[in-house]
């Protein structure tokens, strides 16, 4: 619990990890629709295998994404048996009252695919990229907004900041849970609202320490300087390397190969 | 009266993940009736799992723990009456308090206990006789007060509980000299006058010197040194290479014998290390 | 009336922090009444008293945080209450505080020592150089790209001191840096600070409850009921054991030592205040004889 990352971080150094948060972040959303748009059975399977060779660079083992794939798979069955009954067209075999139909199958095997695809390609975002990656390369992705008035940074910092701080509380809530129990607090067994109840003690000692830390983070900050986002530079400034070009082309390459197998 | 005996105890986080980490293992002991236990050992020595093992917040991994020759986690539906046999007191709870005024923190325990009112009223009074608070700063809100008075108020509400076994942990905290002073009176004098085991989890040898009589010496998970003080000063120097902080006049002693002068090295309070000093410096005189 | 300003401005006077007749209240609560200091250019000071005599209060009135009720405070000659001058004011005199949790921005080690060098809208190469160097200067080195909630309390305050070292400031002030810390990471902590004093020339002000920290301090003002109760260096403060005692504060068990020893007869000073003096003293004695 205490490592809280979304989806999961995986520590590691290969070609992916390395690129640009917003290379990464892109090419995933770019792929996602392509997943949507694509219609052929033959553009998912190399949909599939084209992110199946990306987890191989990342050298992530096939039995965690396996693993991961775990929860959706009874929607895959479910929208898959959807789809083969109630879809019209050639009877392939039929039993009772229902039909199978070539259509239906079809359509089964590309949706399950869809979403295979669709949730590897978001887990090895979140597999190669740490939450603050994620919150830099949104940052800068949508900084032409600031212009607008829209307030990229200071959005940037609550992000970073509710992710520096969630692990502290998560430990802070152990503690003062301890605390009460050691005192007799009964929070496990007892009706709905005796239960809720019993987290007065809980809650407000943490309400009362998140506000406390909320007015020493603000302090801190102001003696280090901060007035808001503006006028800020970073440390890491984003820049595209050579390699994200080269990863870039490589996606373009993968989708003309997706245009072109739509056309067999 | 409560006595609390463990054996082979251990806990590991994250058991059969790949980042497991023993935090305690192979613990044998038995806290002895009426017995004051300092317990010392660097951060990540395990004695923070260890005392919260002693109430049964956490479950060891292996072993038992018994209160009353009662494996506690025999029948967890009995645990939570158990659990009152033993006040732990964590470290800075102040932070647990939560109601409208102080008062009415303190009888939290109590009220979980099941006690009638008229109970409930004499035990917050008893306890914060012990404390130090005012009846005016009972009627106060515990966020309202300074923080010293805010850690003797969230120690009271543990003492009213009456446990049999008192299990602090750094009761002293982030105090001033003053405030950590009073704490340490405050527990001495519980401790005299009711005669119920204390535990207390310190960083300060000093402290654990002054007050306890017995000594729990944790290191890297394990029990490295449980005696009366005097036998556990005796390994002073141990102590020293393990890297704790052992008391500056025990310090200054083994590096005075260290340069070939003839004192007593197994003492901790100032007053023997100025007897030891002045017998050798005179002894020097003499020849 | 010409005003310690002005004496400033000609070089007369070159303290880099100036309490000058200080006086602060919150409503109608008194915290500070009257105080007059002044801390020179590379001078470790360190503040003593019981909790609630102000201290804090102080510590927040050097770097503009707080604003005198009457008086004035100057920081390099800039004074505190004009607005205009927090920002060079709070870059001059950086602050730590005591929960190093509770000061730390960001989720890896690098990007919190950047914070304010960032906020300062430094070149990143800049920032680069200066973060390189704060983190080197507190040790941690082997941290550099951890997240803070992985680090023990010691590891963190060092953090929290790269931080404030990464704007360059002449001064720092630290309010009970090792408060939350155990033993070791209280040392290593002090021995930064202590560091930065002696080699870097820091003015180092060090607001603590250990009587050990204080000690390692070139000067000690002891605040009580918001005034200046005692002032003097480290030897001439702990001697005094009665009345530090009655301000709530005590004396290294080392001179305590050292007074009893030499109420049994020994020759060894009563202002002893370090270890090594008395271990010095006695085998003095010893090799006197022979």
């Amino acid at each position: 619990m205490r490592d809280i990352t979304l989806g999961q971080y995986i520590n590691g150094d290969s070609p992916i990890h390395r690129l640009d948060p917003r290379v990464r972040l892109i090419l995933t959303l770019v792929y996602i629709i392509i997943l949507f748009s694509f219609k052929s059975i033959l553009q998912m399977i190399l949909a599939l295998v084209f992110i199946l060779i990306a987890y191989a660079i990342v050298k992530i083992p096939l039995k965690m994404l396996l693993k991961s794939l775990k929860p959706i798979i009874p929607i895959v069955l479910f929208t898959s048996i959807l789809n083969m009954f109630f879809i019209s067209g050639d009877v392939v075999f039929s039993f009772w009252k229902i039909s199978v139909t070539k259509q239906g199958l079809y359509y089964a095997a590309l949706m399950s695919l869809r979403v295979i695809c669709l949730l590897a390609g978001s887990s090895l975002l979140t597999y190669t990229s740490t939450p603050i990656e994620l919150t830099g390369a949104l940052e800068s992705l949508f900084k032409p907004l600031t212009k607008l008035g829209f307030p990229v940074n200071d959005l940037a910092m609550m992000m970073t900041i509710a992710l520096r701080f969630i692990p502290t509380l998560l430990e802070e809530t152990d503690k003062i849970m301890a605390a009460q129990k050691s005192r007799g607090a009964n929070l496990d067994t007892g009706k709905l609202f005796e239960r809720i109840k019993a987290l007065t003690p809980i809650l407000i000692p943490l309400f009362v320490s998140a506000f406390r830390r909320a007015d020493e983070l603000a302090l801190a900050m102001e003696c280090r300087c901060y007035n808001g986002g503006e006028g800020r530079t970073r440390l890491n400034e984003l820049r595209l390397k050579r390699s994200d070009l080269k990863a870039t082309l490589v996606f373009c390459l993968f989708c003309v190969l997706l245009v072109l197998a739509g056309k067999i | 009266m409560s006595v609390i005996r463990l054996e082979n105890v251990g806990f590991t986080y994250q058991k059969g993940m790949p980042d497991e980490k023993t935090a305690v293992s192979e613990v044998s002991l038995t806290f002895k009736e009426g017995s004051f236990v300092g317990v010392i050992g660097h951060t990540g020595s395990g004695k923070s799992t260890l005392i919260q093992m002693l109430n049964g917040l956490i479950k060891p991994t292996a072993g038992s723990v018994f209160i009353d020759d009662e494996d506690i986690w025999s029948d967890t539906s009995k645990l939570r009456d158990k659990r009152f046999k033993v006040g732990l007191v964590l470290q800075y709870p102040e932070y647990q308090l939560f109601e409208e005024t102080v008062k009415k923190d303190i009888a939290f325990g109590p009220r979980n206990l099941g006690l009638s009112e008229e109970e409930i009223e004499e035990r917050i009074i008893e306890a914060a006789g012990y404390l130090h608070l005012s009846p005016e700063l009972l009627e106060r809100s515990p966020f309202d007060l300074s923080g010293g008075e805010k850690r003797r108020a969230a120690i009271a509400g543990v003492l009213a509980m009456r446990p049999d076994v008192l299990v602090l942990d750094e009761p002293t905290a982030g105090l001033d000299p003053k405030g950590r002073k009073d704490i340490l009176e405050v527990i001495d004098n519980y401790h005299r006058k009711e005669n119920k085991t204390i535990i207390l989890v310190s960083h300060s040898m000093d402290d654990v010197a002054r007050y306890a009589d017995t000594v729990l010496v944790m290191n890297s998970g394990k029990v490295m040194y449980y005696d009366t003080v005097e036998e556990v000063f005796k390994h002073s120097s141990e102590l020293r290479e393990t890297g704790l902080n052992i008391p500056t006049v025990t310090d200054i002693l083994l590096t005075l014998n260290e340069r070939g002068i003839g004192v007593d090295t197994d003492i901790y309070t100032v007053e023997k290390a100025a007897d030891t000093i002045t017998a050798a410096v005179k002894r020097e005189v003499h020849i | 009336m010409r005003e310690y300003i002005d004496f400033y401005e000609e070089g007369i006077v070159s303290s880099l922090i100036k309490f000058d007749n200080v006086s602060f209240s919150y409503g109608k609560n008194s915290v500070l009444q009257d105080i007059d200091l002044s801390v020179e250019k590379g001078e470790f000071l360190a503040v003593l008293g019981y909790n609630g005599s102000g201290k804090s209060t102080m510590a927040k009135l050097i770097n503009g945080i707080l604003v005198p009720s009457s008086g004035k405070v100057y920081v390099d000659g800039m004074d505190t209450s004009d607005e205009k001058n927090l920002s060079e004011i709070r870059k001059k005199a950086g602050m730590v505080f005591q929960n190093p949790d509770n000061q730390i921005v960001a989720t890896i080690v690098e990007e919190d020592v950047a914070f304010a060098p960032e906020n300062l809208g430094l070149d990143p190469k800049e920032i680069r150089t200066r973060v390189d160097d704060a983190i080197k200067a507190v040790g941690l080195e082997k941290h550099i790209k951890d997240a803070p909630h992985k680090l023990s309390g010691g590891q963190k305050q060092r953090v929290a001191i790269a931080g404030v070292l990464a704007m360059r400031p002449m001064c720092i002030i630290l309010d009970e840096p090792t408060a939350m810390l155990d033993p070791k990471g209280r040392s290593l902590v002090m021995n930064v600070i202590n560091r930065l004093n002696r080699e870097n020339g820091i003015t180092v002000v060090l607001i603590t409850h250990f009587m050990e920290e204080a000690v390692l301090a070139d000067r000690i003002i002891v605040l009580a009921n918001g005034k200046i109760a005692m002032e003097g260096t480290p030897r001439t403060i702990f001697s005094e054991k009665d009345k530090v005692t009655s301000l709530g504060l005590e004396v290294p068990p080392v001179t305590e030592l050292a007074i009893k020893l030499s109420e049994n007869g020994i020759k060894v000073s009563k202002d002893i205040i370090r270890p090594e003096e008395l271990i010095e003293a006695i085998t003095a004695l010893k090799e006197d004889i022979h």
